[in-house]
C-alpha cells in the first residue's frame, strides 16, 4: 500500500528499490546528478505559477438536474431549490438530488447547508453525502456508501435502513448543514448554526453533497457557499487546526537540538565565518558537554575540508568560475577529471551564464560550443543546455522564462553541488549515510517531515490539506 | 509525480535558510545572523533589534550569574512582565540566592531569602522548591548537595531560555522558533502514522536515530 520505505531515511526511495546501498563513488555521483539537475529544473518550474498538487479543485455550485430523481420532484430554475411534487407511497420514491460536483478534498473541510422552506406533509427531509452511483430514489443513508441526517426523526443513517439516534429533528424554518472533516475523517452536521454531532467517515472516494425530500410539498433550498452560512465553518476549522497545533506544542523538544541542527547546517555548507561567529557566541551559552549528551547530533566529519569548501563557495558566488575550476584541479582533481561529471557541467554552464550576464555573447557562444556541446545527447543534461543557450536570444534575458539562470540562486546551486562533491570525497563517510553529502541534518529532518505528511495524506485517500513548509513559517511569524 | 520531486518543491532553500536565521535571531546570535546573511546573500527579516539587544543582555546576565541584574533589566524592558509570570520571577530570585551561597555570602543569602523569597512560600506550589533552595545553606560544599543541579550551567540556560521566551511572548512575538515547531510536528506526525497504521508499518519513532545518516 505504501510506496515508501517506512524506515528512517526515505530520501533515496527512488533509487533504492531492490538495491543494497553500497555507497560507492558511482552511487554518489548518480545521486549528485539526479539531485542537482532536478534542482535546476525546479527553478524553471517555480518560476511560473506552479503548485505541488492540482489544488484547482472545482466546487459544487448548484443542484444536478440531470441525474436527480425526476418525476418525484422539481428543481427550481436557479438549481438551488427542490420540491417534492407527488404523494409518496413507499421507500423507493424519495426525491433525491445531488450537487453538480463532488466535494473537494484537498482542504481541511467541506461544508454546505439546506434551509427547510416547507416541511410538507411528513417532514421527511434529509441532508447528507452520497457517491456518484447512488440509487436516486432512496434516502441518503439508506444505501451502502452514503450517509444522511434525517429531519423527521433526527437520526443518522449510514448504509442501512435503520439509523441511530443522533440529534434533534428539524423542520420548516430550520437551517441544517452537512460537512466533512478530512483531518479527522468524520462527517459532521449542524442545526441553526450549532454543531449537532459527528461520526466517522468510512466511505472512500468522491462524495456528492446530497439533499432529499419525500412527502408532498416538502421544499428545501440549498446553499453551497454563495451566501453566508448559519454555522461558523471558519471558526470550526480554526478550532480543528488549533487542536492539531496543541498536540504539536505538547511535545518536548530535546535540549540543544536546535544548536546541533544549526551547527551541522553551517558545517555542511561550509559557512566557515558564520560558524566561527556561532562558536564564539555559544561558548558561554551552550553547556560545554553537549556533544556527549544523548540528543546531540553526530557532527562527525562535517568539518571535513571546511576551509576549502568555503573558498570554493566564495569563488562560485563571485562568478569566478575559472578560479573555482583551477582550485578544484589542484585540490580535488578526481571531481573534475571526468569532464562529463555533473559538477563540471554546472561549472561550465555557470561560466557561460556569467559571460551572458556581462553581454559577452560571442565569447559565450564559443565557450558553450567548446565546453557544453559534449553534454548534448546526454539525457538529463541536454534540456538544460538548450535552456542555457536560449539566454542568448533575449535582449533582457533576466526577464525571460530562462531568467532564473541569472539569479543568485543558480550560483548557490552550483556552489552546493561543488560542496556536495567535495564532501563525498571524505574517506571517513560511512556507507550507511548515503545522502550525507547532499543534505544537512536539518534538511533531512524537514524532508522526512514532508514525506511523513505526504504519506499520512496518501493513506487518507489523498484527502486533507497538504503540508506546506512555507505556510508553517508564515503562520509562525504571525502567531503568538 | 515522484515523492522526491514533491519533497524538493516543498523544502526550498529559502525556507531552510529562514529557519536557520529565525533560530539565530530568537537566541540573539546577532553577529552570527549578520554573517549568515552576508555569506548567503539572504536578507534578514525585519525584527525588533532593540528588543533583541536587551534580551541578549538579559540572557548573558543570567548565564554570568548576575540574576538580579537580569531582573532589573527585565523590569526596565517590561514593567509588569515578572508580576504576570510569578513562576519565572521566583526562579530568577532563587538563582540569585544560589549565586550568593556559591560565593560564600551566606548571611546575605539568608537575608535575601527572608525578604524576597519568603513571600513566595505562602503559595503551596513554591514551597517545595523554596525548601530545596534553602537547604543549600546546610552544605559547606553546595556542589555536593542533592540540589547541585541548581548550580549548573544547564539550569541557568534553562531559566534564561524561559525568560527569553516570556519576553518575546509579552511583546507579541512567537515564543518558539519554526525549527522547534517543525521538530515537534515531526514527532507528532510519526506518532499519528503509528497510531493509524500500526507498529509494523511505522515503528515507534526516534528523532535521534532518524538524524543519523
Amino acid at each position: 500500500m505504501s510506496s515508501l520505505p517506512s524506515t528512517a531515511n526515505t530520501d533515496n526511495g527512488r533509487h533504492e528499490n531492490g538495491e543494497t546501498s553500497t555507497g560507492n563513488g558511482r552511487d554518489r555521483d548518480r545521486d549528485l546528478i539526479l539531485h542537482y539537475l532536478d534542482r535546476v529544473r525546479l527553478s524553471a518550474t517555480t518560476r511560473g505559477d506552479s503548485k505541488v498538487d492540482g489544488e484547482g479543485e472545482e466546487l459544487p455550485t448548484e443542484l444536478n438536474t440531470i441525474n436527480s430523481a425526476g418525476g418525484f420532484l422539481i428543481v427550481s430554475p436557479d438549481k438551488l431549490s427542490v420540491k417534492y411534487t407527488t404523494t409518496n407511497l413507499h421507500g423507493h420514491d424519495v426525491g433525491v438530488v445531488q450537487a453538480n460536483r463532488p466535494a473537494p478534498f484537498k482542504c481541511l473541510t467541506y461544508y454546505f447547508e439546506i434551509f427547510v422552506k416547507d416541511a410538507g406533509v411528513k417532514g421527511q427531509v434529509a441532508i447528507g453525502f452520497t457517491k456518484e452511483s447512488f440509487k436516486m430514489r432512496r434516502q441518503p443513508g439508506w444505501e451502502v456508501n452514503s450517509c444522511g441526517y434525517h429531519g423527521d426523526d433526527g437520526y443518522l443513517y449510514r448504509g442501512k435502513g435503520t439509523g441511530e439516534a443522533f440529534g434533534p429533528t428539524y423542520t420548516k424554518g430550520d437551517t441544517v448543514g452537512g460537512g466533512i472533516n478530512y483531518a479527522s475523517q468524520e462527517f459532521f452536521f449542524t442545526k441553526n448554526g450549532a454543531l449537532v454531532g459527528k461520526i466517522p467517515k468510512d466511505i472512500k472516494g468522491h462524495l456528492f453533497p446530497t439533499v432529499a425530500v419525500h412527502s408532498q410539498n416538502e421544499e428545501v433550498s440549498v446553499n453551497f457557499g454563495k451566501t453566508k452560512f448559519a454555522f461558523d465553518v471558519k471558526g470550526f476549522e480554526a478550532s480543528e487546526r488549533n487542536k492539531q497545533q496543541m498536540a504539536i506544542e505538547k511535545i518536548s523538544i530535546p535540549p540543544n537540538m536546535g544548536y546541533g541542527l544549526v551547527k551541522t547546517y553551517l558545517l555542511h555548507y561550509g559557512y566557515e565565518e558564520t560558524l566561527d561567529a556561532f562558536d564564539l557566541a555559544t561558548k558561554t551559552t551552550v553547556p560545554p558537554i553537549h556533544i556527549a549528551q544523548e540528543n546531540a547530533i553526530d557532527e562527525d566529519d562535517s568539518s571535513y575540508a571546511l576551509n576549502q569548501r568555503k573558498t570554493l563557495r566564495q569563488l562560485v558566488r563571485n562568478g569566478e568560475i575559472d578560479g573555482a575550476l583551477a582550485k578544484l584541479r589542484d585540490w580535488y582533481p578526481q571531481i573534475v577529471q571526468d569532464d562529463k561529471s555533473v559538477v563540471c557541467f554546472l561549472l561550465h554552464c555557470q561560466k557561460f551564464i556569467e559571460l551572458v550576464r556581462v553581454g559577452k555573447l560571442d565569447e559565450g557562444v564559443k565557450y558553450g560550443r567548446l565546453e557544453l556541446a559534449r553534454f548534448v545527447g546526454l539525457t538529463g543534461f541536454q534540456d538544460i543546455v538548450e535552456d542555457c543557450f536560449a539566454l542568448l536570444v533575449y535582449e533582457k534575458p533576466e526577464e525571460s522564462s530562462v531568467g532564473y539562470f541569472l539569479e543568485d540562486s543558480q550560483k548557490e546551486l552550483v556552489a552546493d553541488a561543488v560542496n556536495s562533491a567535495i564532501l563525498s570525497t571524505n574517506p571517513n563517510m560511512k556507507d550507511v549515510q548515503r545522502s550525507c553529502h547532499l543534505h544537512s541534518h536539518l534538511e533531512k529532518l524537514l524532508r522526512q517531515l514532508t514525506v511523513c505528511c505526504l504519506e499520512r495524506r496518501s493513506l487518507n485517500g489523498n484527502q486533507g490539506e497538504t503540508f506546506r513548509l512555507h505556510h508553517v513559517l508564515l503562520n509562525n511569524s504571525t502567531r503568538r | 509525480l515522484s515523492i522526491i520531486f514533491c519533497v524538493n518543491q516543498v523544502v526550498g532553500d529559502n525556507d531552510v535558510q529562514s529557519i536557520v536565521m529565525s533560530y539565530l535571531l530568537h537566541n540573539c546570535f546577532n553577529e552570527t545572523a549578520d554573517s549568515l546573511a552576508s555569506c548567503t546573500g539572504m536578507k534578514q527579516p525585519a525584527i525588533d533589534r532593540d528588543n533583541m539587544e536587551r534580551r541578549k543582555q538579559i540572557i548573558h546576565f543570567i548565564l554570568e550569574r548576575k540574576a538580579l541584574k537580569a531582573v532589573e533589566l527585565t523590569e526596565q524592558l517590561a514593567q509588569d512582565l515578572l508580576e504576570k509570570n510569578k513562576d519565572l520571577h521566583f526562579d530568577l530570585l532563587c538563582l540569585h540566592f544560589v549565586e550568593l551561597v556559591c560565593v560564600g555570602k551566606c548571611t546575605e543569602a539568608l537575608e535575601f531569602a527572608q525578604t524576597r523569597l519568603a513571600p513566595f512560600g505562602k503559595v503551596q506550589k513554591y514551597v517545595e522548591k523554596l525548601e530545596d533552595v534553602m537547604a543549600l545553606l546546610a552544605y559547606e560544599d553546595p556542589e555536593k548537595s542533592p540540589m547541585f543541579h541548581l548550580l549548573s550551567s544547564e539550569y541557568r540556560q534553562q531559566v534564561a531560555d524561559n525568560l527569553n521566551r516570556t519576553i518575546l511572548e509579552h511583546a507579541n512575538h512567537p515564543s518558539y522558533t519554526p525549527m522547534e515547531r517543525l521538530i515537534q510536528q515531526m514527532t507528532v506526525t510519526r506518532q499519528y502514522l503509528t497510531e493509524e497504521n500500526g507498529k509494523d508499518a511505522f515503528p515507534p519513532f526516534s528523532l535521534k536515530d532518524s538524524l543519523k545518516g
